[in-house]
């Protein structure tokens, strides 16, 4: 196995937050750095294609505290590589008024018209691993890789409000009332996901960088063969970092177990 | 996804413009302007617009009907879509009622009703009314320019001394203030004309005696497959319980026509996923589908207006219980089917109404303050019966509570399941009913 393997696989043990703050730029050997991340996420599931999304939408996002850890190593001048671990929860609130939206389950499709109310809250022990550019300047650097979550709680409730359900779209079949039940998909969820992830970080001070990042995932957030909409939803979010870089080492320290 | 940043973009820009909290529950229709008109020789009144309901005036005259004409409208800004509107409006008889909704900004929908208004002739009678004691109600149909007298128990000849209101100026070719029937199929006829002269009607009296139920031999179905329903249209009086997710209730061949089965069914409530035992039903009234399927009454509206009193109610029925008895009850979050013992039982009953109340009744079986049942009757179907899987006539008999107040609806029911809305019934139980006929 070769040191960069060493290094990935102790980082794995572990465990760790995207972002350590050592500046690895002017490495001239190659180091392992370990790094602790606290940050917070906006984002939630959307349709997709993004035709789907409800042509008014008010979203409520809820901040919450992520935790974890990195750990990198530099492989070319320049070029870093990291993956980590973190607890986040990612919730968010939304009103939206949607017009034919399509839900089935196995006996029946209904369409509904009107304005709905819709929670989703996840929490999630996200797995990073992506490239990190270092600029010369040696505070700017941008990122971009890969990422696998598995859900550990996931929470996605509609509330239709007002409106009406038909059997065919553009149709009326018949008033929701003002107490409709709340529709529950929890069950429904999948227990894992993925996708893609970009961003910047600049550092602030020795050891502390401060970094957004945008993600997206490649994969419905509901199980296989589910065919309650007619698109799929997908993570999308976005996440302010700040990284504290714990230590360095040569990678021989590594080595020693 | 060549055109994903422009959807987003548009959607943001929605996000900033509007919340959904504010948009209005309200739509209405600001003008309707009847454009065109079938007959050509029609003669068109005024358009009258309240809430939920447009009336469209036209002249009643012989060969009127059916009457097509198309519209313009216009609706109140706060409308975000208007569904079911018809390229045309069809009116195949003077009765008949073309809806469509209007979607407000929110989601709300409003119903809409457009039905036909007659036109004073200035040759008609606009009300006929009965001395207080006469055990008899009057119909005037303007459209066809009868008057309908129906009667209680009518001893010939039969005299009534009715007051009678015509149009502003007209006058009456008799002015005897008594019309007498020598027998029950007697017609008089009173004819009218217009202050100016310029119109003449030929009004026709008839009297009725044992008033039935329309469509009660059950002949009249409308739609097929998830569509299917009784057909309420002749005087609006059957209902059931079926919409597009179950219809428990179809037409099947008896005695070379049809009757009404009724059949006890597993409804799975779409998206929320219980398992409801749903019984068959048949009744006078009418159904609103609604998401209540946890009080499937409420969606039930009993009572047809019916302002005489029967003694029974006769009906050939025939009933099969379904194998295994079993109810719905709830495990966790959801209905869920448990078998239980015993044997399925279905059930017909019946009830005479008084209603004062305000506005328009509405009755689900269970108390409502200006509602008195007047009268009773009830038909257990046991479905350990065997005499009863094959056809029989039963009568229901109506014990009165009350005989001093006149009648004015008339609920009758028949349900697969008697218990079928507390969920309990047997997947497969069969009710038949056919040839409903009321014994006054």
């Amino acid at each position: 196995m070769t040191k960069t393997g060493y290094a990935l696989l102790a980082s794995l043990f572990v465990g760790s937050v995207p972002g350590a703050a050592q500046p690895l730029v002017n490495a001239v050997t190659p180091l392992v750095t370990v790094g602790l991340q606290v940050g917070t996420d906006i984002g939630g599931a959307i349709p997709f294609p993004l035709k789907y999304l409800p042509a008014i939408y008010n979203p409520y996002p809820h901040l919450n505290l992520s935790l974890g850890g990195t750990v990198g190593t530099a492989i070319v001048r320049s070029w870093s590589l990291y993956a980590g671990v973190v607890y986040k929860t990612i919730s968010i609130n939304a009103d939206a008024r949607v017009k034919n939206q399509k839900f089935q389950d196995k006996e029946s499709v209904q369409y509904f018209t009107g304005s709905a109310y819709m929670q989703q809250r996840f929490t999630l022990l996200e797995m990073p691993l992506y490239a990190m550019y270092h600029f010369d300047n040696g505070h700017d650097r941008v990122l971009g890789g890969l990422y696998y979550a598995r859900t550990l709680e996931g929470i996605f409730h509609i509330e239709p409000r007002k409106g009406f359900i038909a059997s065919r779209p553009d149709t009326f079949e018949a008033e929701i009332p003002a107490d409709m039940e709340v529709m529950r998909f929890d069950s429904s969820l999948d227990t894992w996901n993925a996708g893609l992830l970009v961003g910047y970080e600049r550092q602030l001070f020795t050891r502390v960088c401060i970094g957004l990042r945008v993600s997206c995932g490649f994969k419905d957030i509901f199980k296989r063969h589910n065919a309650y909409f007619d698109y799929s939803m997908l993570h999308a979010r976005g996440s302010v970092v700040l990284s504290y870089d714990l230590a360095h080492f040569p990678l021989k320290a590594c080595r020693v177990r | 996804m060549k055109n994903g940043w422009v959807y987003v973009s548009l959607a943001l820009l929605a996000c900033a413009c509007h919340r959904v909290n504010d948009l209005s529950d309200e739509a209405f229709v600001e003008h309707f302007t009847v454009t065109s008109l079938q007959p050509e020789d029609a003669r068109l009144g005024e358009v009258f617009i309240e809430p939920g309901k447009i009336r469209v005036e036209l002249l009643p005259r012989e060969g009127l009907f059916p009457v097509t004409f198309r519209v313009t409208a216009k609706v109140s800004p706060t409308t975000d879509d208007v569904l079911n509107f018809p390229g045309e409006f069809r009116f195949e008889t003077s009765n008949a009622v073309e809806t469509f909704h209007l979607i407000a900004a929110s989601g709300v929908p409003h119903a809409y009703e457009v039905s036909l208004k007659p036109l004073d002739t200035g040759a008609d009678i606009l009300d006929v009314t009965l001395p207080s004691g006469e055990n008899a109600t009057v119909a005037v149909d303007p459209w066809q320019g009868t008057v309908s007298i129906s009667a209680d128990h009518p001893h010939f000849p039969y005299t009534i001394t009715p007051t009678i209101t015509l149009s502003p100026g007209a006058t009456a070719s008799s002015r005897d203030t008594s019309i007498t029937f020598t027998h029950v199929d007697e017609v008089k006829y009173l004819t009218v004309s217009a202050g100016d002269e310029s119109t003449t009607r030929s009004w026709k009296f008839s009297i009725e005696g044992a008033v039935q139920l329309p469509n009660a031999d059950f002949e009249q179905w409308t739609g097929t497959g998830t569509s299917i329903n009784i057909n309420p249209t002749p005087g609006k009086v059957w209902g059931t319980a079926n919409n597009y997710i179950i219809q428990g209730t179809t037409p099947v061949e008896h005695a070379g026509g049809m009757a009404a089965e009724m059949t006890t069914k597993i409804q799975t409530v779409p998206l929320l996923g219980h398992k409801l035992i749903a019984a068959g039903t048949l009744y006078t009234g009418y159904f609103t589908l609604g998401f209540n399927f946890e009080n499937p009454r409420s969606m039930t509206f009993f009572g047809v207006p019916h302002t005489r009193a029967i003694a029974s109610v006769a009906f050939d029925v025939q009933y099969v219980a379904g194998p295994q008895m079993q109810q719905s009850v709830k495990s966790g979050t959801k209905y869920v089917v448990e078998a239980i013992p015993g044997v399925d039982q279905g059930e017909a009953w019946v009830e005479v109404l008084h209603w004062n109340g305000s506005g328009k009744l509405e009755y689900h079986g269970t108390p409502v303050a200006g509602l008195t049942v007047l009268g009773r009757g009830s038909v257990l179907l046991d479905g350990a019966d065997e005499s009863l899987r094959t056809w029989k006539n039963i009568v229901m008999p109506v014990t009165y509570t009350d005989e001093t107040l006149a009648p004015t609806h008339l609920v009758i029911v028949f349900s697969s399941s008697r218990e079928g809305d507390r969920f309990k019934g047997a997947d497969g139980s069969k009710l038949t009913v056919d040839n409903v006929i009321l014994l006054y």
